[in-house]
């Protein structure tokens, strides 16, 4: 099958240039740059209409329109490494064991959009990535394929490495760029949007690494080349990354398109154990839980979104007919309540307010109307906070009351959990919350108070 | 890390103090400063900082602030290792709360500390810790004991 972004990666030494370059590595970037316009480049890109791998899936062709016209130098890159969405590792496995081909692609786009700096933001975390993404940089510049008169062809272009700090939100496209320059990474509010006004107040363009790492085969093979490597109506290839209750986890880079039967069962090897599979997400935390009568589900941006959800960042999580969807959707609701930046209140309090609601729902203690609760919460969320982070956050929550009631009546009218795994155990949650602000909230929701 | 020889602690402020001056010659590199910090002192040293925040421009004030934002800096003395362990969905459904629990357990002041982080993205592998830098996965709760505890074994060697 077909492979782009992870062909080279059971390479020997795969992530050094000389392996890199065996295999054909810098042979777009010579290309693109001897035999090709910037303007060729980006025909390319929007032939192969790729969307966007950060999980948005915005045009990347068009993205890249909104540089070519923005006024200001210098011009940024900025390749978005914070990997941080829960289920999703593509773009680890990339920078560990084929940073050259981030380095490569990062080139190629600076090139087309007339941008002469690249900063790649990696999580913190990430501490093998980093290392050998910061090797390859040092390589391609002592081999002339970063700096000035890229192989004397006259272009110049240069690459900085930064490293978070643990932050999720950091993952934001604004809140990237406060971080990189050394502020508490909040997120700004749009317009101005980074291709005109973004970091350093200069026009920026926002790739996420999976996104520039397919650039290097579209210049060699062409777009449309790329684009018909999809099924199912999807353009081009994209890497599934399945953890949870599987046999096979991993990162599948497959046709844009498959559904999640056959990747679940046809490449992760089905669930694990020989048990039934109950529930499954399609992309990280800030997607819905989904039943397992969905699994036909076109595993495409549009697709999904059609069924409701997002295919964010295609990190799928597979959970058993053992699991409690009332237990993994606190999972997510905890994350969510730890990764808000506190910037807006909707979800700094609802981020709570969810994980408090589900923990009662765990201990037994859940009143009657938790459901109506949570549900009225979660629209609070999704239309008055600030950024995506709290916009999303509740569908892990929320999805699992509409797709599950059952399981929240057992556990909120009938004092049992039907997994077995939550505690139940009657007791009050031993918080240290501020209780004032969750009864306001749902006061002025609701019309009474919190029993 | 936390009672350092005088001798020890000049040679630490030095190293930063070239590690400070590289980062400002280039752009954005804030967070780079404060790892550095980190880095030889363990922790954000608040002379350190100062140090950093003079470089940078600004008040320690300022740069404390923004190193509140980000979890993995330290405002005080640790023990030579940190066990990070991942207790998001796909970890906690392949057994992160044994692991947690197994290092709880053993975890003391003067050996490693045991904390309970988000996604590390090492999720195919769960469940998965990072001991240090060094990422470890597909463990059961001894085998997380165990490299936790060569971890500890060889930075008291390094003494």
């Amino acid at each position: 099958m077909e492979q782009v972004c992870l062909r080279r990666i059971h390479n020997e030494d795969s992530h050094d240039i000389e392996t890199f370059m065996a295999h054909g590595g810098y042979d777009a970037l010579r290309k693109a740059l001897t035999e090709m316009t910037p303007e060729a480049v980006h025909d390319e890109v929007r032939a192969s209409e790729m969307g966007g791998r950060g999980g948005a899936g915005f045009p990347t062709a068009m993205k890249w329109n909104f540089l070519v016209g923005a006024k200001g130098e210098p011009k940024y890159v900025l390749c978005n490494f914070d990997e941080s969405e829960p289920g999703t590792f593509s773009n680890r496995i990339i920078g560990e064991e084929d940073p050259h081909l981030l380095v490569e692609g990062c080139a190629l786009a600076a090139y087309a959009t007339g941008c002469s700096i690249i900063f790649i933001y990696i999580r913190g975390e990430y501490f093998l990535a980093h290392e050998r993404v910061k090797r390859a940089i040092e390589q391609a510049y002592a081999r002339g394929f970063l700096g000035q008169n890229v192989m004397g062809t006259g272009f110049s272009v240069e690459l900085y490495l930064r490293r978070g700090a643990g932050a999720y939100i950091c993952g934001e496209e604004t809140a990237i760029m406060n971080s990189l320059e050394g502020k508490r990474g909040y997120p700004r509010a749009r317009p101005p949007f980074p291709a005109n006004e973004g970091l350093f107040g200069k026009p920026t363009l926002i790739n996420n690494v999976e996104t520039l790492s397919n650039l290097p085969d579209i210049v060699l093979n062409g777009g449309e080349w790329w684009k018909n490597l999809g099924v199912n109506e999807g353009a081009g290839l994209n890497i599934y990354c399945v953890s949870g209750h599987v046999e096979r986890p991993g990162a599948y880079e497959l046709p844009m398109g498959t559904t999640a039967r056959e990747l679940i069962f046809d490449h992760a090897g089905g669930v694990w154990q020989g048990r039934e599979l109950k529930a499954w997400k399609p992309g990280g935390a800030s997607s819905a839980i989904l039943p397992a009568d969905m699994l036909d589900l076109v595993l495409d941006f549009k697709p999904v979104m059609a069924a409701g959800t997002i295919l964010g960042t295609a990190g799928v999580v597979v959970m058993d007919d053992r699991t409690c969807v009332v237990d993994a959707a606190l999972r997510d609701a905890g994350f969510f309540e730890e990764e808000s930046c506190g910037f807006c209140f909707p979800c700094r309090d609802g981020t709570r307010v969810l994980r408090m609601l589900l923990e009662r729902v765990r201990r037994g203690v859940a009143a009657p109307d938790t459901m109506d609760l949570i549900e009225h919460a979660s629209q609070d969320m999704m239309g008055a906070s600030f950024c995506g982070l709290g916009q999303f956050a509740p569908w892990p929550v929320v999805s699992t009351v509409r797709n599950f009631p059952k399981e929240y009546e057992a556990h909120v009218l009938g004092k049992e959990c039907p997994a077995g795994v939550c505690p139940m155990d009657g007791a009050e949650p031993d918080e240290h919350v501020d209780r004032r602000t969750l009864q306001e909230m749902l006061v002025a929701q609701k019309g009474k108070a919190l029993a | 890390m936390a009672t350092q020889p005088a001798e020890v602690a000049a040679a630490a402020y030095a190293a930063l103090a070239r590690d400070i001056e590289a980062c400002a010659r280039e752009p954005g590199t804030t967070l780079d400063m404060l790892h550095a910090v980190q880095r030889h002192f363990g922790y954000l040293e608040p002379r350190a900082v100062g140090m950093a925040a003079d470089a940078l421009g600004i008040t320690k004030a300022q740069l404390y602030g923004v190193a509140t934002f980000y979890t993995m800096f330290f405002f005080e003395p640790k023990p030579p290792v940190i066990a990070r362990v991942c207790v998001n969905l796909s970890c906690h459904l392949r057994g992160a709360q044994e692991i947690l629990h197994e290092l709880e357990e053993a975890a003391r002041p003067d050996t490693f500390e045991v904390e309970e982080v988000m996604c590390l993205g090492l999720c195919e592998q769960a469940p998965a810790l990072l001991v240090n830098e060094e990422a470890v996965g597909l463990v059961s709760p001894s085998e997380a004991l165990a490299k936790v505890q060569a971890q500890v074994d060889a930075s008291s060697d390094g003494e």
